[in-house]
């Protein structure tokens, strides 16, 4: 049994939600992202502890949409769940931005295999396929990657397609009929990460708070000093 | 009241803890030299992404350093600017969200104003009213200081910082990154009479200051020597001499133009041996009292943040209020509170 505080900061919409394995029941708020937008973050937690009338400390564990995305985002989503998590003494659950995308395709589609791609700028695209069949486990099915959108390769089959990489780089991607593209990324939620969170907290893996790290895939970065 | 200092502008996570009746209990430091050295400088994305890996071990850390819990804080400074912006967000997003977990106040505070106020933390502090001469890696300012938050600059940098100026004119020499401490190195068995650099813009009236004039002069004269290892040493005692001499020219004139009789020096190039020497000579040679943060206080760290928090803390207990980072943040835009 346990509740779960996930934060999803690292799309065009930023996203809060508290789920309550007990009850069943999950209060979710979201907002455009905008620049410096850790105080609006910080002020949905407020306000849906405030709905559900839950005290901080009640809490189990602290997850959160580590990446790949923007890197800076990524780390205000990292500072914001470690800040908290040291703060109320709780475990955190770094969550793939990829399989949270997946999973929402899950949710609210039913679709089982999913392929994301995200922009990932620079002309690329952040990549992977992941099969879903219950509610709470997504399973990877690919590596993750970061390539041109030219270089994107996946099985024969019929694939439900996610993620603002898709739309971006339509004319690059290879054709492929059999694809299914839904959304653009409409789909990015706070509800997956906490969804994907209760199984590991369940099992015990759940992380001490100097874990939550953004996952780049994109490690190389531009090395220019100033 | 106890106050947490968070510092994560630029290539240093610190993290501090200050007592109001004891003073400072502990502070932790991460340097991330090591990590810009091979690129010369400092790069950004890379400085983030290590202030995000050291925030919560270094938190850990200092709380036991003071043997204290996380619910024996009361509030939490944070540098909200001015520096590299992804660098601060880290700083800032871990204080702001601690500080709402404990149900307790963040504290924006400007990194400059944290600089100046660091002497304080020494047995040996300077009272208000003073002149400030900030020295850093960014930054070369006089400031009249009547106060917390008031500050008058007299004079700043037109161009180049000293650090700065150290930094590139120490890459010149062929020196590692950070230049500054190992140009100052060198300076040491430097002929003090072989070369002289000119003292730029001390023939004019006022407190501005240029240095990169002085940077192409190193070069122009390195050039004509052999190169060799003495020929070094010699250009950085000539270059570091020069630089310390106009600061110090400018300073006695801020000095003269307020009548104060107090001066601190702040930021990472007061660090510099030849510089507390030649200000220390000064001092006691004439009736001005200078003072000098300790040498692990002049870069940058967690101690002067907090106590900077102390301090405005004191003034307001409700400065919390959301502000964002400030990458750029001019010392004169504060105010008392
Ligand atoms: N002993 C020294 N002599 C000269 N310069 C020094 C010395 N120690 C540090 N510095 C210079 O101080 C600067 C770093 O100071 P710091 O206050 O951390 O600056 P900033 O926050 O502006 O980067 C660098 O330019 C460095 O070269």
């Amino acid at each position: 049994m346990s509740r779960i505080l996930a934060i999803n900061s690292a799309s065009d919409f930023c996203s809060v939600t508290i789920s309550d394995t007990d009850t069943v029941t999950t209060t979710t708020r979201s907002a455009p992202t905008e620049r410096g937008h850790g105080d609006a973050v910080l002020a949905m937690i407020d306000q849906i502890l405030q709905e559900t009338n839950y005290a901080k400390t009640s809490i189990d564990a602290l997850a959160f949409a580590c990446g790949p995305g923007a890197f800076t985002s990524l780390r205000i989503g990292a500072g914001i769940t470690q800040g908290l998590a040291v703060g109320i003494d709780r475990p955190v659950v770094p969550i793939s931005s990829l399989a949270m995308l997946a999973h929402g395709v899950y949710r609210q589609h039913q679709r089982q295999r999913t392929l994301v791609a995200i922009d990932a700028r620079m002309g690329q695209v952040y990549f992977a396929a992941y099969e879903t069949a219950v509610i709470g486990d997504s399973q990877l099915v690919s590596e993750v990657r970061v390539c041109d959108p030219v270089e994107l390769t996946w099985s024969k089959g019929a694939w439900t397609t996610v993620g603002n990489g898709w739309q971006v780089y339509a004319d690059e991607i290879p054709p492929d009929s059999a694809l299914k593209y839904i959304g653009g990324g409409a789909e990015d939620s706070a509800i997956d990460v906490a969804c994907l969170a209760e199984k590991i907290v369940k099992e015990g893996k759940a992380l001490p708070a100097e874990f939550a790290l953004p996952v780049y895939v994109r490690d190389r970065v531009v090395h220019q000093a100033c | 009241m106890l106050i947490l200092g968070i510092e994560t502008s630029c290539d240093e996570t610190g993290l501090a803890l200050y007592d109001s009746e004891q003073g400072l209990l502990a502070h932790c430091l991460h340097s991330q030299i090591d990590l810009h050295q091979e690129h010369g400088g400092v790069v950004p994305e890379l400085a983030s992404r290590d202030h995000v890996r050291r925030i919560t071990p270094l938190f850990n850390e200092v709380l036991s350093a003071a043997n204290r819990q996380r619910a024996d804080i009361s509030a939490i400074a944070y540098t909200a600017g001015p520096g590299l912006i992804g660098a601060l967000l880290v700083g800032a997003s871990f204080a702001r969200s601690l500080a709402f977990a404990l149900d307790i106040p963040a504290l924006p505070i400007h990194h400059m104003e944290a600089h100046l106020l660091a002497p304080m933390l020494e047995e040996q502090a300077p009272t208000f009213p003073f002149v400030a001469l900030l020295v850093s890696g960014g930054h070369t300012q006089l400031v009249r200081v009547d106060g917390i938050g008031e500050y008058e600059l007299m004079g700043e940098s037109v161009d180049d910082a000293a650090g700065e100026a150290f930094d590139k004119t120490a890459k010149m020499l062929g020196l590692d990154y950070p230049g500054g401490p190992a140009l100052a190195k060198l300076a040491v068995d430097g002929n003090p009479d072989r070369f002289r650099f000119p003292r730029p813009m001390t023939n004019r009236p006022g407190c501005d200051f240029s240095f990169s004039g002085l940077k192409t002069h190193s070069l122009t004269t390195f050039r004509k020597t052999d190169g060799n290892d003495q020929d070094k040493r010699d250009v950085a005692r000539a270059f570091e001499d020069a630089v310390v001499d106009t600061l110090l020219i400018k300073c006695r004139r801020a000095l003269d133009a307020t009548q104060l009789k107090q001066l601190v020096i702040a930021g990472g190039v007061s660090a510099n041996h030849s510089l507390r020497q030649r200000f220390a000579d000064y001092s006691q040679q004439s009736s001005v009292e200078v003072y000098f943060p300790r040498n692990e206080f002049c870069t940058d760290n967690g101690a002067m943040i907090a106590y900077a928090g102390f301090r405005r803390f004191e003034l307001n207990p409700n400065a919390s209020n959301g502000t964002d980072v400030r990458p750029r943040w001019p010392l004169s835009e504060l105010s008392v509170a």
